[in-house]
């Protein structure tokens, strides 16, 4: 009996063991796959790099903390993003969510937002500062919730003002001060020069100052260019910057071969530069003595700005819309913009408790989105596209010192066939 | 554990434990050996070649992946070739753009380039003989001008192309260490700005990279690029040595000239046979413990129970034959414990019933050695009268005395059991000599016997005692007749003693064979004796037997077998 028992056990031990080793395989495969299973994905699109791609990482990580099931998988496409982004939308496999600024030629693929704000009692929209909204708007729908903006403002080296002693501008001041100031701090044979001027500008940027004259590149119905695009005041304008540098008052910075004019401005070689809140941190890195002015004002008119948005969206083919609004949400929340750091607060209340319109590099900022509040013109025209080419290349031959009326006069001949009927 | 070295070292290898555990070493071996490398050929052989092909596949894949970036890039590259070449289309007027034409015919032409890009496009730029481009203002073309591989590209012919890695610090934004492949093109035209002017398309290589990555940490693989120089351009770092043992794939691009060479070392590429033969081979040690074990636990109790009825056998073969054997079990242990028990007590009654019979023998011969001291004092003392009463004249006791002698002599002998019969006959005459000088010529003796039966062996003393109770119990005074008659049959002989006495009745014959009916005082237990010692020499169908008519005769016969 006894024999026969532990002959037995020595079987099933046997078999045991040959269970074992064949499970031995199967298993690792298993733990592989498992591992992809856990979290839910989701993918998030940016056109950042450097800094403010870690601001952005920071916060993708702050928002898995509360969202433990959830894998934040950033996409940073940098300058590549409408390309790569266009070829994810083209392959029907998007992020789910993305940064925007281009709601023209996205918003088909975007989701609206209106379904879930309306369900969300918990957002405040009144909070943000009402203009963004114009820019993610499209058809009355929006498309995109405002992460961060930016306006445009001067920028002026202070050490080259104290050199030439010549005071500071100060707000409310003209584009006559500003080129007689460019024309005090200019000294060509040493290179330095009061402004730089982009050669092939983009004329989005532009828009402000056309507006501060009284124009713009496009009626406010979108139907109509001539009268606008080429009418004195736009002409006027933008010979602001060409008269400079046949004057010798400004230089050509940052077109293709030359040195960007952050790079220039940042060397000291020209006191003033036009921008938006970008260059500010790398300024202050390179420990240039600068402040910030609003942009000048044409005699008797108001000045008036653009703003650069970036919104953030939902993707309509995203597979988790209803974590990807969540995402969205945390991203506009106040918590989440108190770390954005690398453009401006587009919340009134965080902006109050901060206190950001009180710091002076900071103040003219806000005080230029008080006075932007037109529309621009991509949201204007449906192939704003295919006018903007002709207009920027009229633009970018007035800034090689060419005649600003007829070359204005040929963009919008050449643009007419794309206005709508 | 120094116990167990200790209680190893004194495990005996002809220990019944020690075989039990071979045995099951066997039993347990045998198989498991047998499942155990059959699963492990089997499943090695499986995963092997699943883990083989994946390989192959994940090489076929790098392959495929670097083949279809050239591919793209050259179909590119053609593309924006012919459309260049094209004389009906005169595209470029001014190389730096000054007039409104001018910026709208290169804004126009880079949008041209721009739609050529696909996802991983990094850049796609006609760079001029004096150093213009055209395509996005990212590029810092001086930067790219100081690469080491462009000095190359001024003297690349028309038609040939180049391929190469290279590093994105030619950008002004974005990363600047991103891995990139370029393709480099002149273009075939002789007009103008186009004239000596190069295609350069970029494609982000870091998905390439990784892959290769991939490759290298997750197959152990070592991967070298050639491009069709010949030049190494891309390399594993910290390869391991080549040996000749190595799995290798080679495979060559003829339309670029590139080559990729993959190279695993043998033990990497076989690794999950490995691992499996390792556990099985673990999974075996594992089981000889496991058996040892369990057939130590399981023989312990059964050695035991052998070990303890070693060690009471021992005993009782010391002398120990109280020794007895709990019995716990029912099993062929229990049941030879039981038969060892029994076989003890059995012993013991032996060896009681002979040392008895031996302590009655050692009186019997102490008696004997009694009576033979006495005889030499009796026989003298026979011998002294005998010679006395013949100096005295008297012939008559002298006589007697001397018959009596004889009887004695052969009464008293104890040296042999069985005497011819003729001798026996012979102590006979003396006693009835002795007889016939007590009572005087009062009987008659009649002895017929065959002389043929004279020399075969009777037990001594046989016929005196019956002799005894005929002049005892059958005459008054010695009167009567007597005759002996020995026959010779053919299987034995037969004594007929026959008188003509008073006789006896059935009682009496059952009394006198039978010994309970006597006391110790020996009367009448000389006829039983005589009995019971033909039988004792020659088995129980011989013996005496008495007939008697009373108050007419009595015939004692006996038989015998024949012996000499």
């Amino acid at each position: 009996m006894k024999k026969f028992r532990m002959t037995f056990l020595a079987l099933i031990l046997v078999f045991v063991m040959a269970a074992c080793s064949d499970n031995q395989s199967s298993s690792r495969a298993d733990q592989t796959r498992k591992e992809g299973n856990e979290k839910i994905v989701l993918r998030f699109a940016t056109w950042d790099s450097g800094e403010a791609l870690k601001i952005q990482e920071a916060i993708a990580e702050k928002f898995e903390e509360k969202h433990p099931f959830i894998k934040v998988q950033m996409e940073a496409y940098g300058d590549e993003f409408d390309q790569k982004l266009a070829a994810a939308f083209g392959a029907k496999n998007p992020p789910d969510v993305m940064y925007m600024w281009n709601f023209p030629a996205y918003f088909q693929s975007l989701e609206p937002l209106e379904n879930f704000i309306k369900r969300d009692p918990t957002i405040d929209l009144n909070d943000f500062y009402q203009g963004l909204f114009n820019y993610s708007t499209m058809y009355r729908k929006l498309y995109g919730m405002p992460a961060g903006f930016t306006t445009r403002v001067v920028y002026y080296n202070k050490d080259l003002f104290n050199a030439a002693h010549v005071p500071y501008p100060k707000d409310g001041w003209t584009w006559d001060d500003f080129q007689s100031v460019a024309k005090k701090l200019s000294n060509p044979a040493i290179e330095q020069y009061g402004f730089g001027v982009r050669p092939e500008p983009d004329t989005y940027d532009l828009q402000g100052i056309v507006w501060s004259n009284g124009s713009s590149f496009i009626s406010e119905d979108g139907k109509k260019i001539d009268s606008y695009m080429n009418s004195p005041e736009t002409i006027e304008s933008i010979e602001v910057f060409a008269d400079m540098v046949k004057e010798k008052s400004a230089v050509l910075v940052g077109g293709k071969n030359q040195q960007s004019g952050e790079e220039v401005f940042k060397a000291g070689k020209i006191a003033m530069w036009e921008s938006g809140i970008w260059p500010l941190e790398e300024f202050k890195n390179a420990k240039v003595n600068f402040g910030t002015v609003e942009m000048p004002a044409f005699k008797g008119k108001p000045v008036r700005g653009v703003i650069s948005s970036s919104a953030i969206s939902i993707a309509k083919d995203s597979k988790n819309k209803d974590l990807a609004w969540e995402f969205v949400k945390f991203f506009s929340s106040p918590e989440a913009i108190k770390m954005r750091t690398a453009d401006l607060p587009v919340r009134i209340s965080m902006v109050k408790e901060m206190k950001t319109d009180q710091d002076p590099l900071i103040g003219p900022f806000y005080k230029m989105l008080e006075r932007s509040n037109a529309t621009p013109s991509y949201l204007l025209a449906k192939n704003w596209d295919e006018i903007n080419r002709n207009l920027s290349s009229a633009i970018n031959a007035i800034m090689l010192e060419q005649d600003a009326k007829e070359l204005l006069n040929n963009a919008v001949i050449d643009s007419e066939k794309y206005m709508g009927q | 554990m120094k116990k167990l070295a200790t209680k190893i070292k004194n495990f005996s290898f002809r220990s019944i434990r020690t075989k039990m555990v071979l045995f099951f070493l066997i039993v347990a071996l045998f198989p498991l050996l047998l499942f155990g490398f059959l699963s492990y050929g089997k499943s090695s052989e499986i995963v092997n070649k699943q883990f083989n092909e994946y390989e192959q596949f994940a090489v076929s894949q790098l392959d495929k992946q670097i083949e279809n970036i050239f591919e793209q890039m050259y179909v590119v590259s053609k593309d924006i070739n012919q459309y260049l070449s094209d004389p009906t289309l005169v595209i470029l007027q001014e190389e730096i753009p000054r007039t409104y034409t001018g910026f709208i015919e290169i804004k126009n032409f880079e949008r041209y380039l721009e739609a050529h890009k696909t996802y991983d496009t990094k850049g796609i730029y006609l760079i001029t003989n004096t150093g213009y481009y055209y395509g996005n203002s990212r590029l810092d073309i001086h930067k790219l001008f100081q690469k080491p591989f462009w000095k190359e590209i001024n003297s690349l012919k028309e038609g040939n192309l180049w391929i190469g890695f290279y590093n994105s610090d030619h950008y002004y934004t974005g990363k600047k260490n991103e891995k990139i492949i370029g393709l480099v093109f002149p273009i075939e035209s002789d007009f103008g700005v186009l004239k000596g002017s190069k295609l350069l398309i970029e494609t982000n290589a870091e998905e390439l990279f990784s892959y290769i990555g991939f490759l290298e940490n997750e197959l152990h693989s070592s991967i070298t690029l050639k491009n069709g120089k010949n030049q190494v351009v891309y390399k594993t770092k910290n390869s391991p040595k080549e040996l000749t043992t190595d799995i290798i794939w080679n495979n060559h691009f003829d339309a670029y000239g590139w080559d990729i060479h993959v190279r695993i070392p043998q033990e990497y590429y076989y690794q999950s046979s490995n691992v499996i033969l390792r556990y099985t081979i673990a999974a075996i040690l594992f089981s000889i413990i496991l058996v040892s074990v369990l057939a130590v636990v399981f023989s312990a109790p059964l050695t035991k129970g052998i070990k303890s009825l070693n060690s009471s056998m021992k005993r009782v073969s010391e002398g120990d034959l109280d020794t007895q054997i709990t019995v716990t079990s029912n099993d062929e242990l229990g049941i030879l414990s039981q038969s060892f028990n029994v076989m003890v007590n059995q012993i013991k009654e032996l060896i009681e019933k002979i040392s008895m019979t031996e302590r009655l023998k050692r009186q019997a011969e102490l008696k004997a050695f009694h009576y033979q001291i006495n005889p030499h004092l009796l026989f003298n003392t026979l011998n002294s009268i005998q010679w006395k009463a013949r100096l005295l004249g008297a012939k008559e006791v002298q006589e007697m005395i001397y018959h009596l002698t004889e009887v004695l002599h052969e009464n008293l002998n104890f040296a042999d059991e069985l005497i011819p019969l003729k001798k026996e006959l012979q102590t006979i005459k003396h006693y009835l000599r002795v007889q016939e000088i007590r009572y005087g010529q009062t009987f008659e003796y009649i002895e017929k016997i065959h002389s043929e039966c004279l020399d075969y062996l009777i037990p001594r003393m046989t016929l005196q005692p019956l002799f005894e109770n005929i002049f005892f119990h059958a005459f008054e005074d010695g009167e009567g007749s007597i005759e002996l008659v020995v026959t010779v049959k053919p299987e034995y002989l037969e004594l007929t003693l026959t008188d003509n006495g008073k006789g006896m009745n059935e009682e009496s014959i059952k009394k006198l064979l039978n010994p309970n009916h006597h006391g110790g005082n020996g009367r009448g237990i000389g006829v039983y004796n005589v009995d019971q010692r033909i039988k004792l020499h020659f088995g129980n169908e011989y013996g005496l037997s008495i007939e008697s008519v009373v108050g007419v005769k009595t015939i004692f016969s006996i038989k015998w077998p024949k012996r000499r």
